[in-house]
């Protein structure tokens, strides 16, 4: 029965188009100067096969040197194992994509740094030939024979000991490959130290270690995600290939996804490997060791060591905690301490509000034009304030009693001496807090003061007359004035200032009641 | 501590003789002088040359103990007239300047009238002036109550209680020794004129 994509036309099929693999095999299609893009490819690494000069000429010459020694060294192996066809069309297949992830890690990474360390050290350094792949990999220059001078240790004798490990027979023969007596004899002396040296812990030793497999995989990841013509890749586009339906086209496009992903998360990866390395090693093995001492002790301590058992047992892990169990948790920690809440967010700019213009222009006292009041229905003339009286009357209603105001005026007025009694005014004010008691012209004395009592509070108010000293009390305390007494008549610029406030003045004019407050 | 107890004053000036006891208010004035004459310049009724002619005219009497009733009590006019009272425009100082013509105003008293309070009064001014300066000086706030914080401790007031004290040891010296009495009215004069510089410190 023909499904709907046997009815449907090619083009209107979900997947994307597609294009065939180039023949890896072909170097032809290797990216090439005139693409544009041409991989530095610098002197091959020590160790790694090289082009003889003796080697015959491949009839391909797009084929480079480093390729023809690659396929040569494949070839003379598959040879040995009989079929040869097949094994020059693999080799070259192996040889294509190694060369590709070699060139590509160079091109992501850069070339690889000039000063490898080479295994020989001082000997090869002394003037021996840098060009490795001219010589053996394992030799030294002939004219490094000359005797190097013996270094003693700090503590040792002046002659050279012959201290050889017990395995030094299986040491290779450096003295023939060398030449050089001293050389051999120097080089055993430093393995014996070497094996006398107590080794580092497994948490240092195996920093270097950590720190390379934390690269390698994230070299990996890069490979397989970005380059193009990796073996996940390539595999990646035979599959797609062979997509017979669309969910098949969907899950391979989301595989491709994946690995691509993959390969972006390598680079910061990559990046961090040193301290990713760093931190299993250091982390795994402490808490290896915690498992095994303390959690494991404890266990044991409250289960029994019989339970215990069983129960590594059970797990899979006899013993506590494994290291590659520690560093797959010590991982989990790592990205556990990762800062979350994403990329911290840029700053905003400040924005400006539009704000409304103001009723009022600028240097200007004019207001906007006030609501329209018709004078026929709402007087414009204020109301009259209330006669003395009357206000008297509501005054003594709340409780207030003016005359006992006047009377304690006149009572603390009196302590002054008499000249100071005539030249001086004392004011006592009632509000709806404490009653406020001050003087005028001159503030109260020592004498005065000591008359005070409980709700009593003094006022100063320098070379101010009595009645503004105990009102601008009242209002830096925020208390409402009900009725003031003075000692003498209230003079017109203070009857002016208690008007403003709403009082009302007695006809003696020693009295004034503020009914506003009341 | 000194401190200013007028009925204890009161007991020290009650034996001395008027001449001996106007001496006294008249020194107590004369170191505030120059609270009246420094504030003139701001005082719209300020005259500082005639108040120290009228207290030149009281120590004249003293030193030649002859009051004579007209002449204090005109005096004593012109005083009351100068004096800043409630209805005298504010001016700074104003309120060292009142005490200064009160305390001389007081020096008239004691020579009109036979009573020792006057003096008493007299000194009174000058420690409430000092006191009042101490106050405004060193910005000294009251307590919720209103209550003045214990100001009897400041040197400047302390230093006039001394003065007052040692003027009121040598008038009692004096007043046992008549024959002494104007050479000692003469020192304490001096003395007060010396002192009037450093009425506040």
């Amino acid at each position: 029965m023909p499904s709907i994509f046997d009815l449907m036309p090619a083009s209107l099929w979900p997947v994307q188009p597609f294009r065939l693999p180039q023949d890896p095999a072909r170097s032809s299609a290797w990216p090439s100067v005139a693409s544009g893009w041409t991989p530095a490819v610098p002197a091959p690494p020590p160790g790694w096969p090289t082009a003889s000069a003796d080697s015959p000429a491949e009839a391909d010459a797009s084929v480079s040197a480093w390729d023809r020694a690659m396929r040569q060294a494949l070839a003379a192996q598959s040879s040995a194992t009989g079929d040869r066809g097949l094994g020059a069309l693999t080799s070259d297949q192996i040889l294509a994509n190694a060369k590709r992830a070699h060139d590509f890690v160079t091109w992501v990474l850069g070339p690889p740094s000039a000063s490898q360390a080479l295994p020989l050290g001082d000997a090869l350094m002394r003037g021996a030939s840098h060009d490795v792949g001219a010589a053996p990999a394992d030799g030294v220059a002939a004219n490094a024979n000359a005797p190097l001078p013996y270094i003693s240790a700090p503590g040792e004798e002046a002659n050279p000991p012959s201290l050889a490990p017990a395995d030094t027979d299986q040491q290779p023969d450096v003295s023939a490959a060398i030449g050089s007596p001293n050389i051999e004899r120097q080089g055993v002396r430093a393995r014996a130290i070497a094996a006398m040296r107590p080794p580092p812990p497994p948490a240092i030793a195996d920093i270097g270690p950590e720190i390379y497999r934390a690269g390698a995989d994230a070299i990996h990841s890069i490979n397989a995600g970005l380059n193009p013509f990796s073996a996940e890749a390539l595999a990646g586009i035979a599959a797609e290939v062979k997509t017979a339906t669309p969910t098949d086209a969907l899950a391979r496009y989301w595989e491709n996804e994946k690995r691509v992903g993959r390969g972006l998360l390598g680079i910061p990866q990559l990046a961090a490997a040193p301290l990713t390395g760093i931190s299993r090693s250091l982390g795994g093995h402490a808490l290896q060791w915690f498992d095994a001492n303390v959690m494991r002790k404890l266990a044991v301590k409250m289960f029994g060591e019989d339970k215990v058992r069983q129960i590594e047992q059970a797990r899979g892990s006899p013993g506590g905690l494994s290291y590659e169990d520690a560093k797959h948790a010590v991982d989990q920690i790592m990205m556990g301490l990762g800062p979350r809440g994403g990329m911290p967010r840029a700053r905003l700019a400040p924005t400006t509000r539009a704000l409304p213009p103001p009723p009022i222009g600028p240097r200007s006292v004019e207001i906007a034009e006030p609501p329209y009041v018709d004078p026929a229905t709402v007087p414009l003339v204020p109301a009259d304030p209330p006669d003395f009286d009357s206000a008297l009357a509501a005054a003594r209603r709340r409780g207030i009693d003016p005359d006992a105001l006047s009377a304690r005026a006149k009572e603390i007025h009196s302590v002054l001496h008499p000249r100071a009694q005539t030249a001086r005014t004392t004011a006592v004010l009632s509000t709806d807090g404490p009653t406020i008691i001050g003087g005028g012209k001159v503030d109260l004395e020592k004498g005065q003061l000591r008359l005070l009592r409980d709700g009593e509070i003094h006022s100063e108010l320098p070379r101010a007359d009595a009645e503004p000293t105990v009102l601008t009390k009242a209002m830096v305390l925020r208390h409402r004035p009900l009725a003031l007494a003075t000692s003498r008549p209230i003079c017109s610029s203070c009857e002016n200032f208690i008007k403003s406030m709403g009082g009302v003045i007695s006809p003696s004019r020693t009295i004034a009641i503020f009914p506003g407050s009341f | 501590m000194l401190t200013f107890d007028s009925k204890q004053m009161k007991g020290q000036i009650d034996p001395l003789p008027k001449r001996l006891r106007v001496a006294f208010a008249a020194a107590c004035t004369q170191r505030q002088l120059l609270n009246y004459v420094q504030t003139s310049a701001a005082n719209p009724t300020g005259d500082p040359e005639a108040v120290k002619r009228i207290l030149l005219g009281l120590w004249e009497c003293v030193e030649h103990n002859v009051f004579e009733p007209e002449k204090i009590r005109h005096d004593l006019v012109v005083c009351e007239a100068l004096t800043p009272s409630h209805d005298t425009e504010s001016f700074p100082g104003m309120e060292f300047a009142q005490r200064a013509l009160l305390s001389l105003a007081y020096a008239f008293d004691t020579a009109l009238l036979d009573d020792s309070q006057e003096a008493v009064w007299a000194a009174q001014c000058a420690v409430e002036a000092l006191d009042d300066y101490a106050r405004q000086r060193f910005s000294m706030e009251h307590d919720i109550q209103g209550r003045r914080p214990r100001l009897a401790s400041i040197p400047i007031e302390q230093a006039e209680l001394s003065r007052q004290q040692a003027d009121l040891e040598e008038l009692h010296a004096a007043a046992n020794d008549p024959g002494n009495e104007a050479a000692v009215i003469v020192r304490i004069r001096r003395r007060a004129e010396k002192d009037a510089s450093s009425f506040f410190g």
